[in-house]
């Protein structure tokens, strides 16, 4: 199996097999359109994403790469947060700081099933929480004033209703 | 002394400290580095810190103290503050005792400020402090005197504590080589009352270090941590945990909790939050946007709600605002529809039902068929007239005299109205002026039902023959031959009508060629009912069941067992067939496996006929002979609740068509027997004061 060198941000520099680091369709667009040559020793600089976040997220590859493609998303389609795997789902117990950028760099490599997941696991932070719960839960300051929170309340209070 | 004291500010400050009750009680007790010893014998009593003076005589504190309230709640919230600053925790029963101590010395400080330079040495203080754990004992005058000493004594010891906290080198004496403070029972299993809060001191206090007044010793200590090496400072953090108290760790997990707290959907990119926000369920999206400012704006994207509304079934582009509830604001359209539909779904399900508004007519006759469409309802009954009404107003804005046999079926599209009477005629009038536009001969008996497609109508005659005509015209088009018996009921979807007779048969035909492509046969009883989507042909007899048939093939697919009668009316959308039997059931049916979904019976179940039924994705409508209007939930089956329950019902009073739209019910209701007077009804449930301004929109 042919590998290639990924470099984080600060300069640490990964091997990965070329099919893992695939998973991520801008690698897998920068390969092709720029011709990189498989065996050539190049370096594919990731200018983004950090070391520690690039570890994780190559576990996550590695871990997930005989994968099926995921599916088209269905805007018709309610989405749901409780598929989330259980290997996911202890990949993801990490502090939300570094979920936060693992996000950015799903997006940023385009990893189309780890963008999923994580953002699921927001999802699922926010889910069944009252709003004072949410500001809570990721150290939000609660900036309406004492009208506009009453107003916003009465806008959306039907929800507390059944 | 000096190194503790150095200037008159600081002089000032004692001062202060010392005139604010609470502090000093602590200093009775306080755990201060040169009173480990005393510390620990302590704290086998679990009464952190004040053992001594509690097993004391309280009765002579008193005496000295004075009374006043306000001292002593602040008194209490230092005093608790410090305690919890220690890792220590008091017990409610405490209070008493301590706050009148600290009262009781908080006093007399203030005049002996000057005696503190008295006082040159630790040991002096460590000797005066030990009697004063068993003040209450002695005279006052001793007293005084002692807590004088105390009290100046107890600032010098706070400072050393507060000292000692960062750095144990700066303990006096060397005395305490682990840490300065009790490792003490009391603190560990018992959940604190209070936690304290940094900063939260309302006045000044040097013995509560702030950022003005560090202990003057932290600089050198953070200066050497600077200085260490990654792997040291590790170690050193990792040591400095090790002697941290419970609560101290968890102040710890407090103050850098929130740096690993991260606001999703403030910081990250609008498409990355937005697709967070997808995952949400309207719910959720709803308490969301009551978070802050940037949530509530995120939350609110129209595009999000439209996938919300998409998911929900609700297609249609977002009428315009008309709940005056939310006139200004600038909510999201789509998000409008969606808390609109979800208003209306929460009317038909739970609200308090508004009385219906009654439309009395066609006197004691039957309603025989209703149309409601927009805001125009039509009534056809066998007193040979229709009658066009206002769904919102309830009048009767025209009756449609002209046929000489009671009135059996009719349609309705735009303003035009058709109707077949028993006089073997259909009729089309103009809704608008109640003129009657024409008349359609051919039929040889009562025209008993009909299905309009564009500008053509099917009708179904008792005298077994189907004819097909141009309503604008007025010309008869195509006459379809072939039952044997009266044709009861048909559809027609623009291509092929198909056809159910008395004959027990089912016939699918070409209009235009007036051939009959397949004939259906199965059924051991007249064909009652008929639903067509074009694919599927699904009928209904008086055999009890119902047949479903593949259009192109004529192929019989299914069929539905479970009816004890005669399936009265049905309705069939996406595959879901719901049919309405004479049994007083109702069943919801796939028609591709052919199985029965629900039942709609259980305790709440209609008692007699079914008459009529409408479904939607959420609800199933059903109306009976036995008066009443239920409203069922379509997926579970469930009974929801009567939406109309005749006080005659079971005594005559009968329900015997409805009809619904999103916002509004018409029922058809008498009897036969005149204990219910022959009218329609119409319920609201649209958002409060949208019902006239939403039905203008409609039309």
């Amino acid at each position: 199996m042919s590998k290639i060198k990924l470099q984080s941000s600060d300069g640490e520099t990964f091997e990965v097999e070329i099919e893992i680091a695939k998973c991520s369709v801008t690698i897998k667009t920068m390969l092709e359109d720029l011709g990189m040559d498989e065996d050539e020793e190049e370096v594919v600089p990731l200018p983004n994403v950090n070391s520690a976040i690039l570890r994780k997220v190559i576990q996550w590859a590695t871990y997930h790469k005989d994968d099926p493609p995921p599916p088209e998303d269905d805007e018709n389609k309610e989405k749901r947060t409780d598929d989330i795997s259980s290997w996911d789902a202890d990949f993801l117990k990490v502090d939300q700081g570094t979920l936060f950028e693992l996000i950015l760099a799903a997006n940023y490599l385009d990893i189309k099933g780890l963008l999923d997941v994580t953002c699921k696991t927001v999802a699922n932070m926010i889910k069944g929480k009252a709003p004072e719960e949410i500001r809570k839960t990721f150290n939000i300051k609660n900036d309406f004033t004492a009208s506009e929170e009453e107003q916003v309340r009465k806008e959306n209070e039907w929800c507390e209703e059944k | 002394m000096e190194k503790s004291c150095p200037n008159g500010n600081e002089l000032s400050q004692i001062c202060s400290i010392n005139e604010a009750p609470g502090l000093p009680k602590q200093d009775c007790s306080s755990p201060s580095p040169t009173e480990t010893l005393c510390l620990d014998s302590i704290c086998p009593n679990n009464e952190p810190g004040m053992s001594q003076s509690n097993s004391g005589e309280p009765l002579e504190i008193f005496n000295l103290k004075q009374e006043t309230e306000d001292d002593e709640d602040e008194g209490k919230s230092q005093k608790t503050n410090f305690l919890n600053e220690l890792g220590l925790e008091q017990c409610e029963d405490d209070n008493y005792e301590w706050d009148h101590i600290d009262r009781d010395l908080s006093e007399i400080i203030p005049n002996d400020i000057a005696e503190e330079d008295e006082i040159s040495s630790c040991e002096e203080i460590t000797e005066v402090i030990l009697p004063c754990a068993s003040h209450q004992t002695t005279p006052k005058s001793a007293q005084l005197r002692r807590s004088t000493s105390d009290t100046s004594d107890r600032r010098k010891r706070k400072l050393d504590l507060h000292h000692a906290f960062p750095n144990k080198k700066l303990l006096p004496e060397g005395k305490s080589d682990s840490c300065p403070l009790p490792s003490c029972t009391s603190c560990a299993p018992g959940t604190p009352r209070l936690l304290w809060s940094a900063g939260s001191t309302p006045k000044t206090r040097a013995v509560i270090p702030t950022k003005d007044n560090p202990p003057p010793e932290m600089s050198e200590w953070l200066t050497q941590f600077q200085f260490w090496s990654n792997a040291e400072r590790i170690m050193a953090i990792n040591e400095l945990i090790a002697r941290c108290e419970p609560t101290q760790v968890r102040h710890m997990m407090q103050v850098i909790e929130p740096q690993f707290q991260r606001d999703f959907i403030s910081l990250l990119p609008k498409e990355l939050a937005l697709n967070v926000l997808s995952f949400l369920d309207p719910r959720d999206l709803l308490r969301a946007a009551q978070t802050c400012r940037s949530w509530r704006f995120l939350a609110d994207d129209n595009l999000l709600w439209k996938e919300k509304c998409k998911q929900a079934g609700i297609d249609d582009m977002p009428r315009k605002r008309c709940s005056p509830r939310s006139p200004s604001t600038n909510i999201s359209p789509w998000k409008a529809a969606y808390m609109r539909q979800n208003l209306i779904e929460l009317n038909w399900r739970s609200r308090p039902i508004r009385p219906p508004k009654m439309l009395k007519g066609h006197d004691d006759h039957v309603i025989t068929c209703l149309q409601f469409c927009g805001n125009r309802i039509v009534s056809g009954s066998d007193d040979n007239t229709l009658k066009v009404w206002s769904a919102t107003t309830g009048k009767c804005l025209r009756t449609l005299v002209g046929h000489t046999g009671g009135v059996w079926s009719s349609q309705m599209s735009g303003s035009t109205i058709i109707s077949g009477s028993t006089d073997r005629t259909l009729k089309v009038w103009d809704a608008d002026t109640g003129v009657c536009i024409h008349t359609l001969y051919g039929h040889t008996s009562t025209v008993r039902c009909m299905h309009l497609h564009g500008k053509k109508v099917v009708s179904g005659s008792r005298d077994a023959t189907l004819r097909v005509w141009d309503i604008e015209t007025g010309s008869f088009l195509h006459v379809l031959v072939g039952h044997l018996a009266a044709v009861r009921c048909v559809q027609y979807d623009g291509r092929l009508v198909v056809s159910g007779a008395y004959d027990y048969m089912v016939k699918v035909w070409n209009p235009e060629t007036e051939e009959c492509l397949h004939t259906l046969q199965g059924h051991t009883n007249r064909v009652y009912s008929l639903q067509f989507d074009g694919v599927h042909v699904v009928s209904g007899s008086l055999d009890t069941s119902i047949r479903v048939w593949e259009v192109e093939t004529g192929q019989c697919k299914h069929m539905l067992i479970g009816h004890q009668s005669l399936t009265s009316g049905m309705e069939l959308r996406n595959n879901i067939l719901v049919s309405g039997n004479a049994d007083s059931t109702v069943k919801v049916w796939d028609i591709v496996t052919g199985q029965c979904l629900q039942t709609l019976s259980g305790p709440y179940k209609h008692q007699s006929a079914v008459t009529c039924l409408q479904f939607n994705s959420r609800f199933v409508i059903t109306s009976s002979d036995d008066g009443t209007v239920k409203l069922w939930d379509v997926r579970t089956g469930d009974f929801i609740r009567n939406l109309v329950a005749l006080d005659s019902g079971g005594s005559g009073g009968v329900v015997w068509r409805i009809r619904a739209s999103d916002t509004k019910l018409v029922c058809a209701v008498g009897s036969r027997n005149g204990t219910e007077e022959t009218k329609l009804l119409v319920l609201d449930f649209d958002i409060e004061g949208g019902g006239g301004a939403l039905a203008a929109t409609a039309r």
